[in-house]
Parts: C-alpha cells; structure tokens; sequence
C-alpha cells in the first residue's frame, strides 16, 4: 500500500482573506486507505482547507492535487470527473430542503448514472441502512429530522456514488457520545471493507483516539505535528498539550 | 473498464449436484452496474429448486457496496434467499463489503423514495391548512391588538428607534416607486376618459373623472397593493429569517418579546406610511391625469386646479385616506405572522414570502369591497 501514490496533495497552500492569513504555509500528502484527521482550534481554517481541497474555494497560493490532478488548474470538465469521485459531508449535512430523504440520497445517482429507478431505490436504502437509519426515514422531509439524523443522511448521499475519498467536516459535532462512536465505528467499517480514503475535519478527542490512523495539527497557520496519535501527542506545544489533557477523566 | 464485451458474461454458473456455484465476473462497481442489470433482466440465471447457492468471489476484480448489493439481487433472482447464501473464495476486502452489505440488506422492496398525495388528499390537506390559518390569524390579530393597546396606554414601551427606521424603509423608501406607478394610472385614466368624453364635448370632466377615481379608489388601492409587494413580503423574510436563525427563541429567552420588538414597530410604521404614500399617489395620479388633459383635450393646468377644486370635496380625498391605516394594518399582520410562523427550513421562508404577497393583496382587495358597500350605505 505503501507504494501506491498519494491521493491527496496540499502543497505550500497559502490563504489570506484581505489582510487576515489563515493558512501561511501548509503541506501534506495522504495515501489511500486511510482515516487522516485533521485539528486544530476553533478558526484555525479547518473548514477552509476543506473548502480548497474540494475545489470551493480558490487558495491565495499553493497547489492541491486530487488523485494526481491539480484541482485549481485543471479544466471544468476534468474537475467535474474528479469531484464524481469524492464525498463531502458538510458541517450542517446541506441537505435539499425541498426533497425527502430518499430523493436526497438518490440526487447524485440520478444525476451521475443511469440506473433503473428499482436499483436506485436499493441503493439508497442500503446507503442509508449503512449509516444507520430505518428505511421509513426515506419518506420523511430534511426539516422534522434531528441534527444527528440529518448527518447521517448527508454521509449516505456521500456514499451514494461509491466515492474512492471522503471528507468529512466536523462529522460527530451535535451528536451525542454514543451515536458520535457508533458514527465513529461506521467510518472505520466503511474505510477498511470500501478502501476509503476519508480526511475528517474535527474537534473530537474520541474519534481521533478510536478511528485515526494518522492525525495532522493546523494551528497559526502552518502544521505543526503530523503522525499517529502517539506521535502528536509528544510533540511540545501549549495548545496541543491543552487540547490532550482537556479530556474529563 | 472494457474488459467485458456484450458476447461475454458478467457471472458463470457451476453447477453440482445439490449445489449451483454463482461466480461473479469483472468489476462490478457503479460505472458497470447498469449494464449488469440489464444482463440479470435478460437472462436471468436458472438455479435447479432446492439447490444450495454459493456466491463465489474468485472472478471479481472489483466490488463496490452497490455491486455486493446487486450481486444478492443476482442471487435472488436465482432463487437464493440472502440469508441461506454461502459464500466462497472472496478477497478479503470484497468479503468484507459482501458481509457489510449483508448485513445492512433491506428487505422493504418497494418503499418509495417521497410520498405523493393523490389529489383528494391534496384538497384535503389544503382545506384543513386553510382553517388552520384563519385560527391562527385570528389569535394573532387578537394578541396584536392586546399589545398595541398595552402599547398606547404606555407609549415608552414602543420601540420608537425601529419604528423610525421602519418608517424610513416602508416610506421614504417607496416614494418614488409609489409615485410612478399612481403618476402612470392617472395618465391611463384620463386617456379613457378623454376618448370617451371628447365624444360628448364634455372635456372638462375629465378632471371629475380623473380626481375621483383616484383619490377615491384607485391610489389607496395601488399604493397598498406595491407596499403589499414591497414592504409585505420584506417582513416575512425578515422575521423568518430570524425565526430560522432561532433569534426569536434568543429573544423570548432574553426576556424580550417579538411582538414588541418586531412586530409592533412594523405595524405602526406602516399604518403610518401607508396614508402619506396615499396622498403622494394621489398627487402623482392628478399629475398624470393633468398631463393629459392638457395635451390631448387642451385643458390648461389653471382650469384643471380650479376645476379640481370645485369638484373634488375633502371628502373624497378622505375617503381614499382612511382606508389605508386598515390596509396597512393587514398588511402588516399578515407578514409579520407568517414571518413568525416560518418553520425550521430555508424553502419555508421562501413559500412563506409569497404567500404574504398573495394573502396581502388579496385581502386589501377585499377590504376594499368592503369599504365600497359601507361609504354607499352611508351615503358617502
């Protein structure tokens, strides 16, 4: 595994937002088949290093690589094929209000493919039962669903296409320890019998702890440990330390 | 991707006595997936009944979770029941989704993915909103008067800084669009009059004409139908944004009250606004008219004043000024409760908006009729 090239490549990405940096100088890799947590205090740009790897939003400098392809230079069309291969969940879950349930989940397979109204069904039932959820929920409007369900949902319209990566943006945030691990135990199942490649954004001491294989710090805008959890957790720095010894024992 | 053409299969069947082998062939992942679909509807594999399925994982170079799931659909159509399917020779990796998949496998076949009303419960459900809503306005309609009477006994609770600044949106702000639409009126006006009485010599009826209808119908109803669109559709977006962004719980929780403090300031801003933007319509309605009365039946703007003067009592101007408090008030009720009553969706807002503009105008049209019927019965 390790010989197989890096799917993700953040390479010297700057962002400024008017005078403000929010990243100085960031750069990493990550090979395939394996959970990567991102952290870093509140406002450290998480969520914006996310955004650029997506290809949401442009970095003032730097280049990042998508399964060899740099997002930021290459045409529409091909940024169109590589996005067909990624997973976002986004923070809120940014499910369609106007759809139900299962119309959400099944927006990118009719969009994507041409598969018949039947397999679309199973597939979206599967989708959903593989994040948890009972198939009347298909039935049910974004709207009358707790915060915690509406996640669930936005992981198994993630799902849908059978990404190669995932990113997840704060996924147990709102959501309550037990249903947090059993999210948690579902990202780990989903990464080892898919070969998923999944880059999670979060502040979630548990689910670095139980699910990471490899845990990359941002704070003032650089990097500043990168590694197995036992790694990060010997390198000597104030916040890093803090945020280690927050946990209520 | 092309490793399979039409002439090859996508699953070998081996059969022994007592046992059928279902051998999956290729990739079987999302981009293939309709074409093995289409293979499984063609032919659909023929299993010897009572036979023992093994699904055997030998052949396949890739799978995905939607390819195990069609491979049990495989197996299905075979005659297998999921549960009693062995399973042989797989990769590690593809035994894992297989058995993921397994476990995950819903058995609700035909669920639909939305509900759809058929059209009686349509109507139904319409019905049964629209009583809701009358309830409801009505409730609303009674706390409001409640609070605008507790209001006036003491005038220092009115949040006077937001009734300006509402003022100043629903007032100031409209003046212009208010006076081009009332200044256009009163030209299409005196043009139909103009036609109809150069027939008769009786030009200088125009300025009857033009005057009455104006002030007496045509600005109030005007005036409230834009702000209707205007100021109407402004607070249900703004209080429901509000109401989205749980603002209002901030609110309630900080000891304020809505009604107060949105509601109130609203309410009385337009009531105010309402019957000053009345009087600038009918400014620009008789300007309108005066325009074309002077270029089409040679009235100059003297006797038009003049003329104006003798005919139009205050009354008239009255009539047309009163009613516009009462629009306003509806207007104002109405977007601000279905502001208030915007539920936990963005699309909310938005359905909720052009229901205000609809209730709005609907509703001053009707009051309007209602206001006709009284100042005839009382020989106004």
């Amino acid at each position: 595994m390790k010989s197989q090239s890096p799917v993700i490549i953040v390479k010297d990405v700057q962002t400024r937002f008017g005078t403000a940096y929010v990243h100085q100088c960031v750069s990493f890799s990550i090979g395939p088949g394996m959970i990567v947590a991102l952290i870093g205090e509140s406002g450290s740009g998480k969520s914006v290093l996310l955004k650029e790897m997506i290809g949401l939003l442009r970095p003032t400098a730097g280049n990042i690589y998508l399964f060899g392809k740099n997002v930021w230079q290459c045409p529409e069309y091909t940024l169109k094929k590589l996005r067909s291969r990624i997973g976002v969940l986004f923070q809120n879950g940014a499910l369609f209000s106007a759809l139900s349930v299962g119309e959400n989940v099944a927006v990118p397979l009719r969009e994507q493919t041409d598969l018949s109204d039947s397999l679309v069904r199973a597939i979206v039932h599967l989708c959903l039962a593989f994040t948890g959820l009972p198939p009347e929920t298909c039935l049910k409007m974004p709207s009358e669903l707790s915060g915690g369900m509406r996640k669930r949902v936005a992981l198994a319209r993630a799902l849908a296409l059978e990404p190669e990566v995932l990113f997840l943006d704060e996924p147990t945030s709102g959501l309550d320890p037990i249903n947090a691990r059993a999210f948690d135990l579902l990202v780990r199942t989903l990464c080892d019998s898919l070969d998923l490649t999944i880059f999670l954004a979060t502040h979630d001491l548990d689910t670095i702890a139980g699910i990471a294989d490899r845990i990359i710090v941002l704070s003032r805008g650089t990097i500043i440990a990168d590694g197995t959890l036992e790694d990060t957790a010997r390198v000597d720095d104030p916040w890093l330390q803090a945020y280690f010894s927050s946990r209520v024992t | 991707m092309n490793r399979h053409n039409n002439a090859q299969s996508w699953w070998r069947i081996e059969s022994a006595p007592g046992f059928t082998r279902v051998i999956p062939m290729g990739a079987w992942r999302i981009a293939n997936l309709k074409r093995i679909e289409e293979e499984i509807n063609r032919t659909p594999p023929s299993v010897p009944a009572g036979d023992i399925i093994i699904l055997d994982g030998q052949g396949l170079t890739e799978l995905y979770a939607s390819g195990a799931l069609l491979m049990y659909r495989l197996a299905a159509t075979a005659g297998a029941d999921s549960s009693d399917i062995e399973l042989a020779n797989f990769k590690k990796k593809h035994e894992n989704i297989t058995l993921l998949v397994r476990k995950h496998l819903v058995i609700a076949r035909d669920l639909r993915l939305a509900s759809r009303l058929n059209p009686v419960q349509v109507i139904g459900r319409a019905a049964i909103e629209v009583v809701r809503r009358a309830v409801n306005f009505i409730s609303f309609l009674g706390e409001t008067s409640y609070e605008t009477g507790r209001a006036l006994r003491a005038p220092f609770h009115i949040r006077w800084k937001e009734l300006v600044v509402q003022m100043e949106r629903a007032c100031l702000d409209a003046i212009p669009v208010v006076a081009l639409v009332n200044f256009l009126i009163g030209v299409v006006i005196a043009y139909l009059f103009a036609t109809q009485l150069e027939k008769y010599g009786g030009n200088i009826f125009v300025v009857d004409g033009v005057g009455t209808a104006v002030c007496r119908e045509l600005a109030p109803l005007i005036v409230a139908i834009v702000v209707a669109g205007r100021s109407g559709s402004a607070f249900t977006a703004q209080i429901g944004t509000m109401k989205l962004n749980e603002e209002i719980d901030a609110m309630l929780t900080l000891g304020l009250s809505p009604m107060q403090v949105l509601v109130l300031p609203r309410l009385l801003a337009l009531m105010i606004a309402l019957p000053l933007l009345v009087f600038i319509g009918d400014a620009a309605g008789i300007f309108g008219g005066m325009l074309i009365a002077h270029s089409q039946l040679s009235i100059t703007m003297t006797t038009f004043i003049e003329r104006l003067q003798v005919v139009i009592y205050p009354k008239t101007f009255m009539v047309g000024i009163i009613k516009a408090p009462v629009f306003a008030a509806f207007i104002a009720i109405i977007g601000c409760r279905m502001g208030l009553c915007v539920q936990n969706n963005a699309r909310s807002i938005g359905l909720n908006t052009t229901s205000t503009v609809v209730q709005s105008i609907v509703s001053v049209i009707l009051l309007n009729a209602v206001f006709a019927v009284i100042f005839v019965q009382l020989g106004i």
